[in-house]
């Protein structure tokens, strides 16, 4: 599995988003636009159930 | 920079990766004079050396008592030395929390992590907030940048081993082995398998109670692997047999390691006969994932799990793994678990003094996180006089022996930090918030389950309450214009909160006040600061309501540190004649960047210590 992907993005919308991503508290443009991803695919993707997620953490000391 | 023997000697038995490791070595032979070359002309040609010794959990008020004491002979000569004081931790006080701001010198909105665990917003169901492991791979939720990163742009080097919350390792200039979120191979953060003669089979929490079915003269078990795979096993008198191979079983000592191989997967495990009478009794560890034939991204890089597993033998990978849980349920005893917890001491000791052999620049950084284990399952004990009533003392002393080698390791051009993430206090009575909400008419029990179309608020995690919102939660409740004053009045009435008579909680902090950056959306909106002997109750952590506020916690797990972050600040030692002034582990970050001579870049806010 690769860690990262190489994308090709409009050069003057990457201008607009650099100036401003370390403004905003991010540590890259990279972080701005994987932020940005994340956010929208949170709304799209389906989630697991809770059951799954709870299978997940089992062992986990501080959980019961 | 790192000078080792070559990661020749881990793969002796492939020839391939033999012929490709001594190209690598060829080839970092011949570009070395230009890397020091460059880093000459970039200014940054620094020799200086770097170690941390990180001691998850180390409580301030007992380093000092048995410092005081004359205990801890080597932390007092760092401290009269150079510097010791307490280091301020994070809100929540949790190790994901603090040693991810202790990593990138920013507050929690900037780099993620919250808590141990994230809610899902449509399911509202926990989920570990490291992590991701999904079909399409593995994602660290952790964000911004680690000091060792940016040291690496700059050409230095860093070895970071067992650093909470770098699970899957990312690629960098240096070497690092993960740590705390690292699953088991069937995918849980360690499950672990009590096997019995005894025919009753019963879920146990963190683990699977199996039973042994007699086959002539010997009992056979099956372990459940990932997926629906299993291995099976024979006990004939005093021998295990398992994977074609026989090992010697010794009622209280563990196994070495065993490997096990799956259809598609690696693990290891360490067995334990507990009991031979009146039914035999055995446990088995967690399938962890085989740091020889790693199927997750355990290390950077990849082969570099496979090196040290190869070099100084096998070793835990699991995130947390000295079993908690299998002292709760009772699978193995104190002595059992202690025996555990030593190994995997061990095992970390050969690792970081191995990185510490081949350090002659750059940083060697290592967490050791059995200070954190020990004193969650044995703080009930302390001073007692039972046989394990000294045994926090006693790792604070041997901790102490730890340092005490370090300080071999420095001399006039190495820096030293040893420090913790949090200290510790007792955990005596759980709080359920849920069910305080649902008291205070926040939250709405529809008889089975949460009634989310009526529900206001909600606690999930160690710390963290969520109001359930509206254009956020699926099923949101509350319109974003009243959020404010809901924040406000909860956290008006939760603060008075009182367990007959007894302050429960110190104070409360609405998360837009303490923490700036672009992932506040992702915080809880309020987060208790517990007072000192109480927590979140076990139920209330996952999201569950229970019949009261507040119940007592009888588990071994008994000290905690989820609770005010004022009642539980870390420590810090360094062997610089520093004063700094009430010192955070936001600090640490732009401090190691600025001692190697590279400037703090500006999302950054910890200040540079001196």
């Amino acid at each position: 599995m690769k860690a990262k992907t190489a994308v090709k993005l409009n050069s003057s919308l990457c201008e607009r988003a650099r100036t401003l991503v370390e403004k905003a508290g991010y540590s890259s443009l990279e972080e701005f636009i994987e932020h940005a991803m994340e956010r929208d695919l949170a709304r799209l993707e389906t989630s697991e159930s809770k059951e799954e997620l709870m299978r997940k953490l089992k062992g986990l000391g501080y959980l019961k | 920079m790192y000078i080792g023997p070559g990661a020749g000697f881990a793969f002796l038995g492939s020839f391939l990766t033999l012929l490709l490791s001594l190209l690598a070595s060829f080839v970092s032979l011949v570009m070395w004079p230009f890397r020091v070359l460059w880093l000459v002309l970039r200014g940054k040609g620094t020799r200086r050396k770097m170690i941390i010794l990180g001691l998850d959990g180390l409580d301030p008020k007992l380093t000092e008592r048995w410092m005081a004491e004359g205990k801890l002979p080597h932390l007092r000569k760092l401290a009269e030395s150079g510097y010791y004081g307490q280091l301020r931790t994070t809100c929540p006080p949790l190790s994901p929390v603090a040693w991810s701001t202790f990593a990138t010198g920013v507050n929690p909105a900037k780099h993620n992590i919250f808590d141990f665990l994230n809610r899902d917003l449509r399911t509202y169901g926990p989920e570990l907030s490291s992590a991701k492991v999904t079909k399409q791979g593995v994602e660290l939720r952790r964000k911004s940048k680690p000091f060792w990163e940016i040291l690496g742009k700059h050409g230095i080097s860093s070895t970071i081993l067992r650093i909470p919350v770098t699970f899957p390792a990312v690629p960098f200039h240096g070497r690092l082995l993960s740590a705390m979120a690292t699953p088991d191979l069937r995918g849980t953060q360690g499950s672990f398998s009590w096997f019995s003669t005894d025919p009753k089979q019963s879920v146990v929490e963190g683990g699977l109670k199996l039973p042994l079915t007699k086959v002539g003269d010997s009992w056979e078990g099956c372990l459940l692997g990932p997926g629906t795979e299993s291995v099976k096993f024979r006990i004939q008198q005093d021998k295990l047999q398992i994977a074609g191979k026989t090992f010697d079983l010794t009622r209280g000592e563990y196994t070495p390691w065993i490997r096990l191989k799956f259809a598609k997967a690696h693990g290891i495990v360490r067995f334990l006969l507990t009991h031979t009478e009146p039914e035999l009794t055995l446990y088995v560890t967690p399938i962890e994932i085989d740091p020889e034939r790693p199927d997750l991204p355990i290390s950077h890089p990849a082969h570099y799990a496979v090196y040290l597993s190869k070099l100084l033998g096998t070793f835990a990978t699991l995130g947390m793994a000295e079993d908690t849980w299998a002292l709760n349920e009772g699978a193995i005893d104190e002595t059992a678990f202690l025996k555990q917890a030593k190994l995997i001491q061990a095992e970390r000791e050969t690792m970081f003094f191995n990185a510490l052999d081949k350090t002659r620049s750059g940083v060697a950084a290592c967490v050791f996180d059995t200070t954190d284990r020990v004193q969650h399952m044995f703080y009930r004990r302390m001073g007692d006089a039972s046989e394990h009533g000294k045994v926090i003392e006693d790792l604070y002393c041997d901790m102490d022996r730890l340092v005490g080698r370090t300080l071999s390791y420095v001399d006039k051009d190495t820096v030293l930090f040893v420090l913790s993430d949090h200290g510790f206090c007792s955990f005596r009575r759980g709080v359920n918030l849920n069910t305080w909400l649902q008291q205070n008419g926040y939250l709405v029990w529809d008889g089975s389950d949460i009634d989310w179309s009526q529900t206001r608020a909600y606690a999930v995690g160690l710390s963290g309450l969520y109001l359930n919102l509206k254009g956020r939660e699926t099923q949101g409740f509350v319109e974003p214009q009243q959020a404010a004053a809901l924040r406000t009045e909860i956290k008006e009435l939760l603060a008075r909160l009182q367990d007959d008579g007894q302050v429960a909680i110190k104070d409360v902090y609405d998360s837009s006040e303490i923490y700036s950056g672009p992932y506040l959306d992702a915080a809880p909106d309020l987060i208790v600061g517990y007072a000192p002997g109480y927590r979140v109750s076990w139920d209330s952590a996952v999201g569950k309501m229970s019949k009261t506020v507040f119940e007592d916690n009888t588990k071994c797990w008994s000290g905690d540190h989820c609770v005010d972050p004022s009642e539980v600040p870390g420590v810090l030692f360094t062997n610089q004649q520093w004063k700094p002034q009430n010192p955070g582990i936001e600090d640490m970050a732009p401090t190691i960047l600025r001692l190697f001579g590279v400037d703090p870049p500006s999302w950054m806010e910890g200040r540079v210590l001196t």
